[in-house]
């Protein structure tokens, strides 16, 4: 009896033995759902357009999945729906009053770059959406650092451009309406001499949270963002502590830690901690970077120490960018792709004790 | 019988030279094989013409200083060969920054402003000149600095008509495509990085399309929880 006979009856199989029939198609589809609320919201909100935005990155995430996978042989894996998220994050972190070919580019390289050249999904180092949001605002910053206020419904987005060019004499007025999200309000410090109360400003915390205001697409909901994250919470797709250590450092950071940026003057009076810190969570993009991009499985750390470490670290880069940094209004994405980076480091430092030793 | 071997002789030794020049341009790519240079390669090849006096500017000086060490390889003292390639480099890359101040544009010397001079410290001229000048005669130093130079001139080409044509749609300041909307990215430090990166891969992935690679172990399925609850029952 050879050996190779022996070989060939044994059926030898790696671990685990016994699997769950969810796989990962079936998360990305729950993720997607997860992230319709928002994106629906965001039509609503800012017109169809905006609808077009989203549709084109999903659509050329998808196709510039599919032509990679073709072109190097392997199986097409469209619908694993990772490129689907993929595009529809990157449609949802862009302003709504980009260029079409904006989202077509995005996309295209946070697929292509971002992922498949690293080795597809599993092997990326950076999160693809994101990879692709960064390539954009530094390739396209006219469009993109751009935003829009909400289009209420019965009006088109065009038209009420139009009507803005037109109102408003000269420039001042159209950039108040198209280059303001709140953050980028408070960065200039544009509005700051105007009103008694530095409150009167800015949106009341109540919008922020209902999302009726100017920003991308889908980060602006924050209600709808936290359905779609608790929900992912409740099935078990992501570490509530992430989210939950994100806001609540960016929240501490930004109400107790004195910067330069809140206004203050003669006759303004300083924002409450309380508005100031809720300020930071709902304007812009955090609660989705938090709930949906620092909770990536492939970008961020294995251990939940490490993942702890990781929301740690994108608060304190986000509040850095944002409150102590010149130039960047928005800082969330940046500080995200860096932790990414420190991904495999905190993943060295926060590795368990093997079973059965002692720790030393 | 003597002619005729000499005739064979002088046919190798120009082979051998052919050889020589065209190492540095595919086989020992100083750019995109040998990874050297990148300082200027990656700051200055914003355009196609940047890129273009840049490779002439350390071309001339890389075929200089390879004939003058080649000439002194054996009076300069082993321990201080270093201190003495760098002086005799400098001395060119001095001549070769005052040259261009003269003779080229304004606009092209501010554009290479301080890459000029950092011309001394470019790794592929001190390579060269430890790893060949300072071992081979003078007519093979020639041979290989032009080889060489040839090959970074090449690669600053490629890169920088990459860069120029998606970073401001335009080819030695042409307009290329009406409607297109360029990405600065591209014309920007981290566009740099991606194109130098993009191509290295895509040379990279050409020469292992010669090598075979094996195959990867096949793994079989586990078990799913479903089909072991059929099983059970």
């Amino acid at each position: 009896m050879s050996q190779g006979e022996d070989l060939s009856r044994l059926s030898v199989a790696t671990s685990p033995h016994i699997r769950e029939e969810e796989d990962i198609s079936a998360i990305m589809w729950w993720v997607v759902a997860a992230l319709t609320p928002a994106a629906l919201f965001g039509v609503w909100n800012f017109g169809w357009y905006a609808a077009a935005v989203v549709v084109v990155a999903v659509v050329s995430a998808a196709v510039a999945e599919a032509l990679w996978q073709r072109i190097c042989g392997t199986a097409v894996m469209i619908s694993d729906g990772s490129a689907v998220v993929t595009g529809l994050l990157v449609g949802l972190v862009l302003p709504p009053s980009v260029p079409l070919y904006v989202p077509m580019v995005a996309s295209g390289v946070g697929v292509l770059i971002g992922k498949q050249l690293f080795g597809g999904l599993g092997c990326n180092i950076w999160n693809p959406a994101l990879v692709g949001r960064a390539f954009v605002q530094i390739a396209y910053p006219q469009h993109v650092t751009l935003s829009v206020w909400p289009v209420l419904r019965g009006s088109s987005l065009s038209r009420v451009l139009q009507d803005v060019r037109h109102a408003g004499d000269g420039s001042a007025a159209h950039e108040v309406v198209l280059g303001a999200t709140p953050l980028a309000e408070q960065a200039v410090g544009s509005l700051a001499a105007t009103d008694g109360v530095a409150e009167a400003m800015y949106p009341s915390v109540w919008a922020l949270f209902l999302g009726n205001i100017p920003g991308s697409i889908g980060e602006t909901s924050a209600l709808l963002l936290l359905i779609g994250g608790l929900f992912l919470i409740w099935k078990g797709y992501i570490n509530w502590k992430v989210p939950a250590v994100f806001l609540g450092t960016l929240f501490l950071f930004a109400a107790f830690v004195p910067t330069w940026k809140i206004p203050t003057g003669e006759d303004i009076v300083a924002p409450s901690w309380w508005f100031f810190g809720m300020y930071q969570i709902f304007a812009g993009g955090a609660v989705i970077g938090a709930f949906f991009m620092a909770t990536d499985m492939v970008t961020t750390p294995i251990t939940s120490s490490g993942q702890v470490i990781f929301a740690l670290g994108c608060a304190l880069i986000t509040a850095l960018i944002r409150l102590v940094g010149h130039g960047f209004p928005e800082g969330v994405a940046y500080s995200i792709l860096l932790m990414n980076t420190a991904t495999p480091v905190i993943d060295r430092y926060t590795r368990p004790r093997t079973y059965g030793t002692v720790k030393k | 019988m003597s002619r005729c071997r000499a005739r064979g002789n002088a046919e190798r030794m120009r082979v051998d030279h052919f050889k020589e020049f065209t190492r540095g341009i595919l086989k020992e790519n100083p750019v995109f094989v040998l990874v050297l240079g990148l300082c200027p390669t990656l700051a200055v090849t914003v355009s196609l013409v940047n890129g273009f006096w840049m490779a002439v500017a350390t071309t001339s000086v890389l075929v200089c200083s390879n004939i003058i060490i080649s000439c002194l390889r054996r009076v300069i003292p082993q321990e201080i060969r270093i201190p003495c390639f760098i002086v005799v480099i400098a001395s060119f890359v001095t001549m070769a920054d005052l040259t261009m101040q003269a003779y080229l544009p304004e606009g092209i010397n501010r554009a290479l402003g301080i890459f000029i001079p950092l011309i001394v410290v470019n790794c592929v001229i001190l390579g060269r000149a430890e790893a060949y000048a300072a071992k081979h005669s003078v007519v093979r130093s020639l041979v290989d600095g032009l080889g060489t130079g040839l090959g970074f001139l090449l690669a600053l080409l490629l890169i920088s008509g990459v860069r120029e044509l998606t970073g401001s749609g335009t080819l030695l300041g042409l307009q290329i495509a009406r409607g297109y909307q360029p990405a600065y990215i591209m014309v920007m430090a981290p566009g740099a990085f991606l194109v130098m990166g993009l191509l290295l891969a895509f040379f990279n992935a050409l020469r292992a399309r010669r090598q075979v690679m094996p195959h990867a172990f096949e793994i079989e399925r586990p078990v799913t929880s479903t089909e072991l609850k059929k099983e059970s029952a």
